[in-house]
């Protein structure tokens, strides 16, 4: 059995039910959702469960690091990813060093929620992917859901695992609608074929999933058939299942919204053709400027459905 | 009560030997030590009173000066050699160091070696405690070049709007100004950057151990009964053989008879936290023939915890990939 929702509203209802099965979940800062997706209702049905900090990032992250070794698991919506910059000491180098640095003995599980990527025409200072610097941590988890099953799962997977989890979101993804499973698919390190095809392999995360599938779309009415793999998390990464996916196709495209410089797409493309050389492989990432406010610049930027779509059509034809 | 009962015992001396003896014989076994670290000499005032007000289920948590505070509670001197020389028997099997050595059986959870670096997380610790024990709270050292970083005034001003059971100590070993706390900063006292935030607490001369032991003990009790976060200035001498990097033992083994006349140098003579303590002892009638004889059996523990610790083997190269994640 599944049921069709809305994004938005398969994470309020995951995040809903882990603290319902969980005293130890609490939320510290409310705006999982606000103010840009529909209102969710978490506030008003768990306001015992949810700490108001100020505007203090690094002090709200390192708290809840600290709560989080104490035997609570707390969810940290910092809100717009570049937000967390105030908190990197606290984020690059607390968190994901609770585990190793006492030999085991202590874990920090706690969830970094952020919104990243771009959601059109905020500006350069708040439209940053700050997934692609720290996938360079090791130590963090980063879960980058794409459909309403993947933040139903992954929300699970990340309260209920024993390691810090940055938690990519994208603003983008609220409306965007899908099945999710009675039992939460909280598998992590493992890739979803969303739609198979024979002529390309787009390979994608987030919000970039949607578009690389919106792309698939408009290919095949010009005859190409292409396949979507989504990574769904970024850390660990499901190298297995893209290598085995990329076998399975003539060519491959790997998308990002982060620039191409240390994105994830790009060190993914380098682990796939160390591991099968004779790959035909092209990358699609942002341009490296900041994202424009006009969205006319933007789209020169940040990957479109079209850009995707030109791409992957002259992978297929092998131009 | 708690001053008294000091007066009366080698307490706070016991555990001020265990802490200078084991930086001592750190610094004659430098060769041991990849990397750099720090010492706790001259600081150990703050580590000394802990135990007395600490409870077993409190947390603490401190910085890349944590010898003295992890020695005075009791931590396994030859552990916390073995980590300090990256010896798979230290505590966290020498991925942690000097710098990061802790030990969760002493509460200690996690050592930031990045200056404020524990004080955000000692608050998220605070407020776990309130949720599973009833009046333990959680003590939170820091330098005080700490107030010189963002974090600390942030966690303050938290702490103090939480209400949460934290005991802040500043050790503080930074010369103070005729007009300010010290060269960088601009307030007139540390004390008061914390009453900005309306964390009340006290300074206290911690060249002087039983000074710091009661007003710490007072501190803690208010943080205890729930009036919020406590804020203690504990202003210290500065060691002369502090370094950046690699300290050097600019004043060689303490001697305890130096406690009975005039010591030789300017820091023996007033700032020493071990010495004044022995002659705190002497002037209430303690003989120094006992010092000694502590002393002696203190510093034979710790010379054989070090000779040990030299001889543990480092962790196998496999165990480097280990604790990364969970499974």
């Amino acid at each position: 059995m599944t049921s069709t929702v809305a994004y938005w509203q398969a994470r309020a209802a995951a995040l809903g039910r882990e603290l319902d099965a969980d005293g130890r979940v609490m939320l510290v800062g409310g705006y999982v959702s606000a103010p840009f997706n529909p209102p969710d209702g978490l506030l008003q049905r768990y306001a015992d469960r949810i700490l108001w900090p100020p505007i203090s990032e690094a002090t709200q992250c390192g708290f809840a690091i600290g709560a989080a070794m104490a035997g609570l698991r707390p969810f940290v919506p910092i809100g717009t990813s570049s937000f967390m910059f105030y908190a990197w000491p606290q984020i690059a180098n607390e968190a994901p060093n609770v585990r190793y640095l006492s030999g085991g003995l202590v874990t920090a599980p706690v969830v970094f929620h952020v919104m990243a990527g771009s959601r059109r025409s905020s500006g350069a200072q708040h439209e940053h992917t700050p997934q692609a610097m720290l996938q360079n941590v090791p130590g963090l988890r980063i879960f980058a859901p794409a459909t309403p099953a993947d933040v139903d799962g992954l929300v699970s997977a990340a309260l209920r695992g024993d390691d810090p989890v940055l938690l990519v979101d994208h603003v983008l993804l609220a409306d965007a609608t899908g099945d999710v499973p009675d039992e939460p698919d909280a598998r992590i390190g493992r890739a979803d074929l969303l739609r198979r095809g024979s002529d390309v392999l787009i390979v994608a995360y987030s919000l970039m999933v949607q578009r690389a599938l919106a792309a698939a779309a408009s290919l095949e009415a010009s005859g190409i058939g292409a396949s979507v793999l989504n990574l769904r998390t970024l850390a660990p990464l499901p190298i297995a299942d893209v290598l085995g996916a990329v076998r399975n196709h003539p060519a491959t495209l790997f998308v990002d919204e982060a620039r191409g410089p240390g994105s994830t797409a790009s060190y993914l493309m380098a682990r796939v053709l160390e591991e099968a050389p004779s790959t035909v492989a092209r990358l699609v990432c942002s341009h490296e400027a900041p994202s424009p406010f006009a969205e006319a610049l933007l789209d020169e930027i940040v990957p479109t459905t079209e850009r995707i779509a030109s791409v992957a059509a002259s992978l297929a034809r092998g131009k | 009560m708690a001053t008294v009962t000091a007066v009366r015992t080698t307490e706070l001396l016991e555990r001020l030997l265990r802490a200078r003896r084991f930086d001592e014989f750190l610094l004659a076994n430098a060769d041991a030590v990849r990397g750099h670290f720090h010492v706790s000499i001259g600081l150990e005032a703050t580590a000394a009173a802990l135990p007395r007000v600490r409870r077993a289920s409190d947390l603490v948590t401190t910085t890349y000066r944590n010898h003295a505070h992890l020695a005075a509670l009791g931590s396994d001197l030859t552990v916390m050699y073995a980590e300090i020389f990256g010896r798979d028997l230290g505590h966290q099997r020498g991925r942690a160091g000097s710098t990061h050595l802790s030990d969760p059986g002493v509460g200690m959870l996690h050592t930031s070696a990045m200056v404020s670096g524990g004080v955000p997380i000692a608050l998220g610790q605070a407020h776990a405690l309130t949720r599973s024990r009833e009046g333990a709270v959680c003590f939170c050292f820091f330098g005080d070049g700490a107030f010189g970083e963002g974090a600390v005034h942030e966690s303050l001003n938290l702490a103090s709007l939480w209400r949460l059971p934290i005991v802040f100590v500043c050790e503080n070993n930074a010369a103070a100004e005729a007009d300010r706390a010290n060269d960088y900063q601009s307030a007139a006292s540390l004390l008061a950057l914390a009453e900005a935030h309306a964390v009340h607490g006290t300074a206290v001369d911690a060249r002087h151990p039983a000074a710091v032991l009661e007003a710490l003990e007072a501190l803690t009790g208010d943080v205890r009964d729930g009036s919020g976060p406590r804020f203690l200035d504990a202003q210290a001498g500065r060691w002369p053989g502090n370094a950046t990097f690699f300290p050097h033992d600019a004043t060689g083994p303490t001697d305890l008879r130096d406690a009975q006349g005039d010591a030789d140098d300017a820091w023996r003579s007033t700032d020493d936290p071990l010495l004044n303590e022995c002659r705190r002892l002497i002037s209430t009638g303690f003989a120094l023939d006992r010092m000694l004889d502590i002393d002696r059996r203190i510093t034979a523990e710790v010379d054989d915890a070090v000779r040990r610790a030299r001889l543990a083997p480092v962790a196998p190269p496999d165990t480097a990939f280990r604790d990364v994640v969970g499974s």
